[in-house]
């Protein structure tokens, strides 16, 4: 790298202490500049599982505290990523906490990493990825079996082992045959996460049943809103509520990324 | 925007950012600007469902409001029947 020198006078014979000082500063100013740092920006040529940079030749050995910005070819797919930076040896990449990472914490993308020890480690300052997403309800759900719970809108499949995620929904029913307790719940695949229960008052009354609950996920996961009228064969998992004035947003499913 | 639908063009969910989950014989579409933009308008239109054929969305008609309640009814939404009704009023 070539740098400019610095365009300083010559102090004349016999300067002040003042003047002395004030030019001292000002060459530690100059050296310190940001853009006279090391590069410590690349493009990555490795793998989601094996990131590698070469950001500058001056690059000699790792330092804690040092920071590298690169642009990964790559997702992780893994959770515990390595990290080489100019031929030196990989290092783990975890998160700032010292947590694995989750699958997809890193983007195809801008990636920060510090350097937090020369074994070496490396830990994520970039973001990961967040998300949240609602799925209405586009068509009304004839409860007709006493005994079963209906499928009404899904998260589809999302997550990955270790992340941190808030799943809330809002069912609206209906039975035209009389009031009916009504049952609901958000399932995982495999059991219900959060259930809930109400009462409609009259036939043809409208009721809706709010649920949430924040699940930490061992693996990716779809999460689906389900309804279940053991009264009677009549109930109805609504995709408009007859009061509110707008249709198709009456039973919805949200999941919300948290960590 | 994703749409879930089913063989015969029933809307069965959708999304405006997720990925939902079609199931076994439905289908996930992936919307067009335009095709967001039908969806959305069709959404402040009282209906009580949505149907996509040949890129083009209809609406299911809602459904006729519900009869009145009658006065049983509205005493039972209370817990009260009529004979309650009477003997509170001196009736009975």
């Amino acid at each position: 790298m070539t740098t400019p020198a610095a365009a300083l006078p010559v102090l004349p014979v016999g300067a002040d202490d003042r003047s002395i000082i004030e030019r001292v500063n000002a060459l530690i100013r100059w050296f310190n500049r940001p853009d006279l740092f090391i590069p410590s920006y690349a493009a990555d040529t490795g793998t989601g599982a094996a990131y590698a940079i070469a950001p500058s030749s001056d690059v000699k050995q790792y330092e804690v505290g040092q920071v590298y910005e690169f642009q990964a070819a790559h997702a992780n797919t893994s959770a515990a990523p390595t990290l080489a930076v100019q031929g030196l040896p990989a290092g783990t990449i975890t998160r700032i906490n010292g947590t694995a990472l989750s699958l997809g914490d890193i983007p195809a993308g801008p990636v920060t990493v510090i350097c937090t020890s020369t074994t070496p480690t490396f830990a994520l300052l970039t973001p990961y990825a967040a998300a949240a997403a609602t799925t209405y309800l586009g068509a009304d759900v004839a409860l007709n079996n006493t005994a079963s719970f209906f499928n009404g809108p899904n998260t589809g499949t999302i997550g990955g082992n270790g992340q941190t995620w808030w799943i809330t929904a809002k069912a609206s029913i209906r039975d035209s045959a009389g009031a009916a307790g009504i049952g609901v719940q958000i399932h995982n695949g495999t059991s219900a996460i959060d259930t809930g229960s109400g009462t409609t008052w009259a036939a043809n009354t409208e009721l809706t049943i709010p649920l949430g609950a924040i699940v930490a996920l061992t693996a990716p996961a779809t999460f689906t809103l389900q309804a279940k009228d053991p009264i009677s064969t009549s109930g109805v998992l609504l995709t408009t509520g007859s009061a509110s004035g707008v249709s198709n947003r009456a039973t919805s499913i949200t999941a919300v990324r948290l960590a | 925007m994703k749409i879930i639908i089913d063989a015969v063009g029933n809307v069965l969910m959708w999304s405006a950012d997720g990925d939902p989950a079609p199931g076994d014989g439905r289908t996930s579409v992936e919307l067009t600007h335009d095709q967001e933009t039908a969806l959305l308008e069709q959404t402040t239109i009282p209906n009580n469902g949505l149907i996509f054929r040949n890129g083009s969305f209809s609406m299911i008609a809602p459904p006729p409001p519900p009869p009145p309640l009658t006065v049983d009814q509205k005493l039972a939404a209370v817990g009260l029947t009529p004979a309650d009704l009477k003997q509170a009023l001196g009736l009975s």
